[in-house]
C-alpha cells in the first residue's frame, strides 16, 4: 500500500470523550481513490474515527483529540487550519438520512450556495450531476421543487450522497452507516454509486455489516475498543486474518 | 454578543432608576415615618402609606381567598376528572380570558358588581370587596395554568400506585396528586399574589380610592399601586420622589415573591 | 359513621365541577356582556373617524392608529434583541454562569407589574432623556416589558430545531453563524412567531406602562415624538371620566375582539408548528 497516494495520514491519533479514550493512538494512512471499510462492534470507536476525520467532533465540548492527523501532508488539527474549508473538501453521510426541511432542488445546492455559487444555470447543471452521481435523477427529475422530507428513506440517503456530491471542492467522502434500515435495492444503487465514485474521490465507509465491507470496500479496517486491530486489503481480512480476534468478528463469533 | 445583555440591562436600569428616585426619599423622610405613618397629605408634607399598605394587603389576600380555591378546584377538576380532549380546549380558552386588558375588568367592576355589593351589602361599593373580587377572577387564569402544569407534571405512577391501593380516584388525588404537585400549586399562589399586589387600572376603578385604613370589606380604600397611578400626572418634587418610595416598597416585595415563587418551583422539580 | 369514600368522591367532584364551572362561566360573561353592550357602537364610523369633545361623540380612529403604532414600535426594537439574546442562549453557549445570569435577567423582567414600567418609562425615557410623552417612550418601555416573552419563546422554537439539521449544515462546510441563520431561524419562525403575537396581545391590552409614557393625546401622530393614545388608554379615560359609557363599551368591544384575534393566531400558529414538527 505504500506506492498508492495517501489522502489521509494518521500518526499517535486518540480522541478522548471527557475523561474516557475513544480512539487509541492510531496510525494508519488512507489511500487515495480507494474505498476504506471500517468494520467493528458497537463501541469500537468507528463513528468517533469518521467524525474526527471532518472534524465534526469539535462541536461536541467535551471532545478532544491529540497526535496528528494529516490530509494531503497538513495537519487538519492546527489551531490555524480553515474547519469550515475542511468539510468542503470532506463530505459526510450520517447512518440517518436527514434531508433538509427544503424541496429537492434546495437541499442539494445548499453546499454550493454557501462556497458562493450564485449562477443559475450552474446550479442547474450541479443539481443534474448531483442526483446522477446519486442514481436519484431518474427518480426526482420531475420534482426537483417538492420538499425533500417526502422522499423514501432509500431516496433521502441518494439526496444526502447527491447534497455531498454537489460540493465542488469535494475530495473526500466519509459515510457512517449509510445503508442500516434502507431497503435492498436502494442499498445496492448507494453501494454501485459509491464503486463508481471512488475514481475520483476517497471514501471511507462505516458499516456494522460485513458483507457490504466485503461487497464494496478494497481495503478494510478492523477496530475494537478504539483500537485498529487490523487493516488490510479486504480479501485478506476476510480470508487470511491475521489476528484471532478479526477472524471471531469477521465470523460472526461476536458482534 | 452585546445583544444577550440588553434583558439584564434593562432589568438593572430599571432597578437602579427606581431605587435612585425613590431611596433618598426614604432617607430624607425617614422609612419607619413613611411604612407606618398613617396620614398622606402630600400638600402638608405627609406622606405615610400605612392606609395604603393595609389595603394592598385586604386586597391581595381577598383575591387569593376567591382565586385560590376556585383557581386550585379548577386545575384538579381539569387534569384529573375530564378527558384528555376538554383540557386541550380550556386550557387555551382559559389562557385567551387571560389576555382580557385589565381596564375592561375594572369597567365591569364599576359597572356590574360595584352597584351589586351597594344594593345588596351596603357601604359605597366601590369597595375592598369589590377589587378582590375583580383581583381574584384576574388571577384566575394564573392559578390554574401554572396549577395545571404542576399537576400535569406528576407521573402517572403515583395515581396507578394509589388505586392499585384500592383508593377511589378522589383519594388518589387528594392523597398523593395534589400532595406531589405541591410546590407547583405554591407557586402559583405566590405569583398570583404578586401579580394582584402589582394590578394598578382594575383597582383604581372599583377600589373607592379614598385615602384610609379599610375597616371593613364594604370600606373604600386606596391600594400601593392606586396611589402611586393616581397621583403620578400631577406630583412634584417631595411628592414625586414619595411615590417612586411606594415603587420601590411595590418593586421589592413583588421581586421577593416572585423569587420565592421560583424556588418553590425549583424545590418541586428537584424532589421528582 | 365514617362516609364511604364513594360519596366523598361524587361530593368532591361536584364541588371541583362546580367550581370549574364557574370560573369558566363568569370569565365567558365578561367578553359576552361587554360584545353585547359594545359591539352596537362598533360600525365603520366609530373605527374610522376621529373623537369630538373628548370622546363623547365621534371615533376612535387616532386610538386605532396609536395601538397599532405603539407594539409595531416595540416589536421592531424587541424582536431584534429578544431572537438574538435567544440565538446567543442557545447556539453559541453552553449553559454557563453567565447563561444563567441572562436567563435569570429575562426572568425576573417578565415578573416586574406594568405600574412599575410605567414608572421607569416616565423618569428615564420621558423625563431624563427629555423625550416627553411620546411614541418613542411608549414603544421603548413596551420593548422592555415584551423582551422575556419573545426571548422564552424563541429560545424553545430554537431548542426545538432537531440537531440532526445543525450537523447536516455543519458538515457541508457552514459556519455557526450561517447554520443560525439559513436552517435553524427558518425553522424556528412559527415559534418565534407565536411569540411576536402574545407581546402585541400583551402591548394592545397595557395601560399603565402607556399613560405615563406615551401619554394620551387625542391628535393623529406625525412623528414618532408625537404623544398618542390607545385604546385601552383611551377606554380607561373614558370609563373613569364618565365621559360615555356607551363608546367606553364600544372600545372595550373593540379591545376585546382585537386580542382575542391575535391569541387566536397565536394558537393557531403554534399547533401548526407542532403538527408540522411531529409529522
Amino acid at each position: 500500500m505504500s506506492d498508492r497516494a495517501v489522502k489521509v495520514a494518521l500518526r499517535g491519533f486518540s480522541v478522548f470523550h471527557g475523561k474516557e479514550q475513544a480512539l487509541r493512538s492510531l496510525t494508519m494512512s488512507i489511500p487515495a481513490n480507494r474505498i476504506l471499510g471500517i468494520i467493528g462492534p458497537s463501541g469500537s470507536g468507528k463513528t468517533t474515527f469518521l467524525r474526527a476525520l471532518n472534524r465534526l467532533n469539535d462541536l461536541s465540548p467535551d471532545i478532544r483529540a491529540e497526535g496528528q492527523a494529516l490530509l494531503d501532508g497538513e495537519d487538519i488539527y492546527h489551531p490555524d487550519y480553515d474547519v469550515v474549508r475542511l468539510r468542503k473538501r470532506v463530505g459526510m453521510l450520517f447512518a440517518l438520512p436527514v434531508a433538509l426541511p427544503l424541496s429537492i432542488y434546495e437541499n442539494v445546492v445548499y453546499g454550493p450556495r454557501l462556497s458562493g455559487v450564485r449562477d443559475r444555470k450552474r446550479l442547474v447543471e450541479l443539481v443534474e450531476s448531483s442526483l446522477k452521481a446519486a442514481f436519484l435523477w431518474d427518480e426526482v427529475k420531475d420534482r426537483l421543487q417538492t420538499s425533500g422530507m417526502r422522499l423514501s428513506g432509500g431516496q433521502q440517503q441518494r439526496l444526502c450522497l447527491a447534497r455531498v456530491l454537489a460540493m465542488e471542492e469535494l475530495e473526500m467522502i466519509l459515510l457512517d452507516e449509510p445503508c442500516s434500515g434502507l431497503d435492498p435495492i436502494s442499498t445496492a444503487k448507494i453501494e454501485e454509486a459509491l464503486t463508481l465514485l471512488k475514481a475520483r474521490y476517497t471514501i471511507v465507509l462505516v458499516t456494522n455489516n460485513t458483507k457490504q465491507a466485503a461487497r464494496v470496500a478494497d481495503d478494510t479496517a478492523f477496530f475494537l475498543m478504539g483500537d485498529l486491530i487490523e487493516y488490510g486489503p479486504t480479501q485478506h481480512l476476510f480470508t487470511v486474518p491475521q489476528h484471532s480476534r478479526t477472524s471471531d468478528y469477521v465470523t460472526g463469533r461476536f458482534g | 454578543m452585546l445583544v444577550a445583555f440588553s434583558a439584564l440591562a434593562s432589568l438593572l436600569l430599571i432597578a437602579v432608576f427606581i431605587l435612585k428616585e425613590g431611596v433618598p426619599f426614604l432617607f430624607k423622610y425617614g422609612p419607619l415615618n413613611f411604612l407606618l405613618g398613617s396620614i398622606w397629605d402630600p400638600q402638608a408634607g405627609q406622606f405615610g402609606i400605612y392606609p395604603m399598605i393595609v389595603a394592598s394587603l385586604w386586597v391581595t389576600l381577598g383575591a387569593m381567598a376567591i382565586g385560590a380555591p376556585l383557581g386550585i378546584a379548577g386545575a384538579i377538576f381539569l387534569n384529573e376528572f375530564v378527558p384528555r380532549s376538554v383540557l386541550r380546549v380550556v386550557k387555551p380558552a382559559i389562557e385567551l380570558l387571560a389576555g382580557i386588558p385589565s381596564v375592561v375588568y375594572g369597567f365591569l367592576g364599576v359597572m356590574v358588581l360595584a352597584p351589586f355589593i351597594r344594593a345588596h351589602l351596603g357601604g359605597p361599593g366601590l369597595s375592598v370587596l369589590a377589587a378582590s373580587v375583580i383581583l381574584g377572577i384576574m388571577v384566575l387564569p394564573t392559578v390554574i395554568s401554572i396549577s395545571t402544569d404542576a399537576i400535569g407534571a406528576v407521573p402517572n405512577s403515583y395515581r396507578e400506585g394509589a388505586l392499585a391501593l384500592g383508593a377511589t380516584r378522589w383519594q388518589s388525588v387528594h392523597m398523593v396528586t395534589v400532595k406531589a404537585a405541591r410546590s407547583g400549586i405554591i407557586a402559583s399562589i405566590i405569583l398570583a399574589m404578586g401579580r394582584a399586589l402589582g394590578e394598578t387600572m382594575a383597582v383604581i376603578m372599583v377600589v373607592g380610592n379614598a385615602v384610609k385604613v379599610p375597616h371593613s370589606a364594604l370600606d373604600s380604600a386606596r391600594t400601593l399601586t392606586a396611589n402611586i397611578a393616581l397621583e403620578m400626572g400631577y406630583a412634584t418634587g417631595l411628592h414625586r420622589e414619595a411615590l417612586f418610595a411606594t415603587g420601590v416598597v411595590l418593586f421589592v416585595v413583588i421581586m421577593i415573591l416572585n423569587a420565592l415563587a421560583t424556588s418553590a418551583i425549583k424545590a418541586g422539580s428537584r424532589r421528582s | 359513621m365514617r362516609v364511604p369514600p364513594k360519596y366523598t368522591q361524587v361530593l368532591a367532584v361536584t364541588l371541583l365541577g362546580g367550581a370549574t364551572l364557574l370560573t369558566l362561566v363568569v370569565l365567558v360573561f365578561i367578553i359576552v356582556f361587554v360584545l353585547t353592550k359594545g359591539l352596537p357602537t362598533v360600525s365603520a364610523s366609530f373605527l374610522f373617524t376621529v373623537p369630538r369633545d373628548m370622546g363623547r361623540a365621534g371615533g376612535i380612529l387616532p386610538t386605532l392608529i396609536g395601538t397599532v403604532l405603539l407594539p409595531l414600535l416595540a416589536l421592531v426594537i424587541a424582536l431584534p434583541l429578544g431572537v438574538g439574546t435567544a440565538v446567543y442562549l442557545t447556539e453559541y453557549t453552553r449553559a454557563t454562569r453567565v447563561t444563567r445570569m441572562l436567563s435569570f435577567g429575562a426572568d425576573c423582567l417578565a415578573g416586574i407589574p406594568s405600574i412599575i414600567f410605567g414608572l421607569f418609562g416616565f423618569i428615564f425615557f420621558v423625563v431624563m432623556l427629555h423625550m416627553g410623552w411620546c411614541l418613542l417612550a411608549g414603544g421603548l418601555t413596551l420593548a422592555i416589558m415584551i423582551l422575556p416573552t419573545i426571548i422564552r419563546t424563541s429560545e424553545e422554537a430554537i431548542r426545538a430545531v432537531p440537531n440532526a439539521y445543525r450537523e447536516v449544515s455543519f458538515s457541508l462546510g457552514a459556519t455557526r453563524w450561517e447554520t443560525v441563520l439559513k436552517v435553524v431561524l427558518p425553522n424556528a419562525l412559527p415559534g418565534i412567531v407565536t411569540g411576536i403575537m402574545l407581546g402585541i396581545a400583551r402591548c394592545i391590552g397595557e395601560t399603565a406602562a402607556v399613560i405615563f409614557t406615551a401619554g394620551s393625546s387625542l391628535r393623529m401622530p406625525t412623528s414618532v415624538f408625537d404623544s398618542v393614545r390607545t385604546m385601552s388608554v383611551h377606554f380607561y379615560i373614558l370609563a373613569r371620566e364618565g365621559i360615555s359609557n356607551e363608546n367606553a363599551y364600544g372600545t372595550a368591544a373593540v379591545l376585546i375582539i382585537s386580542v382575542l384575534a391575535v391569541n387566536l393566531v397565536a394558537y393557531g400558529l403554534m399547533h401548526r408548528f407542532i403538527s408540522r414538527r411531529t409529522r
